[in-house]
């Protein structure tokens, strides 16, 4: 039971960011799409805590020619966490249904 | 000194010069009443009322008629009052500070570095990789945006945002790094 994968509120709404968007995101982005659900200060510790998991991956940013400032990281969702994602949509449309 | 112009004066067998008062000028840019006085040969030399002592400009006291004490700079010091009757305006200091282009350029380190160099210090390197490190850039990259868009309001709000989402996430960390261990004690024991 324990060895299951296990997905937040927040997580699902990362993957499900990161999915549709069907290419890599930067931290900011997701806030700006997620209508306020996420918030800057908590989503870094999540996304560690999802890439420990194994559900994302990510990568520095190439330095473009002429860009100031610290390179961001980008984040694309791994096979693993589109299957856990889904797995999880079924479950909740499936106990959506449970309850009506 | 005024020993040594004394001897001076007795090696050489040449009498000190012999004073007359003349008449008192007032020049408009000095405080103190400038007196002329003039010598046995008829040059002019002026007289000070400096601190309520008179006395010549190279500072040998003018003791009322005549000055026992004499030194030869003195016309060099006429001079120099010559010049000041002129009211030449004085000139200025140039003020390196005071204009624009010659202000001394600070080196700023962009915003975020302290608390990045702190996260450093504190964090674990995995952490400061993946929490702190991508935070911090995301909010450079968005600050330098806003000031090349001369977006000035933006940016200081950025940087706001910047410390509020550090010290958010600093704290969130603190209570990960608290109760991880505990929370996974009771798992293995539920197990």
């Amino acid at each position: 039971m324990s060895d299951l994968p296990r997905l937040t509120g927040k997580e699902s709404l990362i993957l499900d960011l990161l999915i549709n968007q069907a290419g890599e995101l930067y931290g900011l982005q997701m806030v700006n799409n997620s209508d306020g659900k996420l918030k800057l200060g908590t989503l870094y510790t999540t996304l560690n805590r999802m890439e420990d998991k194994g559900y994302i991956q990510s990568r520095k940013e190439a330095p473009r020619p002429g860009a100031r400032g610290l390179p961001r990281r980008l984040y694309e969702p791994t096979g693993l966490g589109q299957r856990v994602h889904s797995a999880w949509l079924a479950a909740n449309q499936h106990w959506a249904g449970a309850i009506v | 000194m005024s020993s040594n112009d004394d001897e001076a004066l007795k090696e050489t067998g040449a009498q000190p010069p012999h004073f007359t008062q003349g008449t008192y000028k007032h020049y408009p840019d000095w405080r103190d009443i400038v007196e002329l006085v003039r010598d046995s040969e008829g040059r002019e030399f002026e007289v000070y009322t400096i601190n309520g002592r008179r006395q010549l400009k190279n500072g040998v006291a003018y003791q009322e008629e005549s000055i026992t004490r004499y030194k030869g700079h003195v016309e060099t010091s006429k001079a120099h009052v010559e010049l000041r009757d002129k009211q030449k305006p004085p000139q200025k200091k140039l003020d390196r500070r005071s204009s624009h282009n010659s202000k001394p350029k600070k080196v700023v380190s962009p915003p975020g570095s302290i608390p990045l160099k702190l996260a450093e210090f504190l964090c674990s390197k995995k952490t400061y990789e993946r929490v702190y490190h991508p935070l911090i850039a995301e909010e450079q990259q968005e600050y330098i945006e806003a000031i090349s868009k001369n977006r000035w309001g933006k940016a200081k709000w950025i940087r706001i945002r910047m410390i509020g989402s550090f010290c958010l996430t600093t704290g969130t960390e603190f209570c990960a790094f608290l109760f991880s261990k505990p929370i996974e004690k009771i798992k293995a024991l539920l197990k």
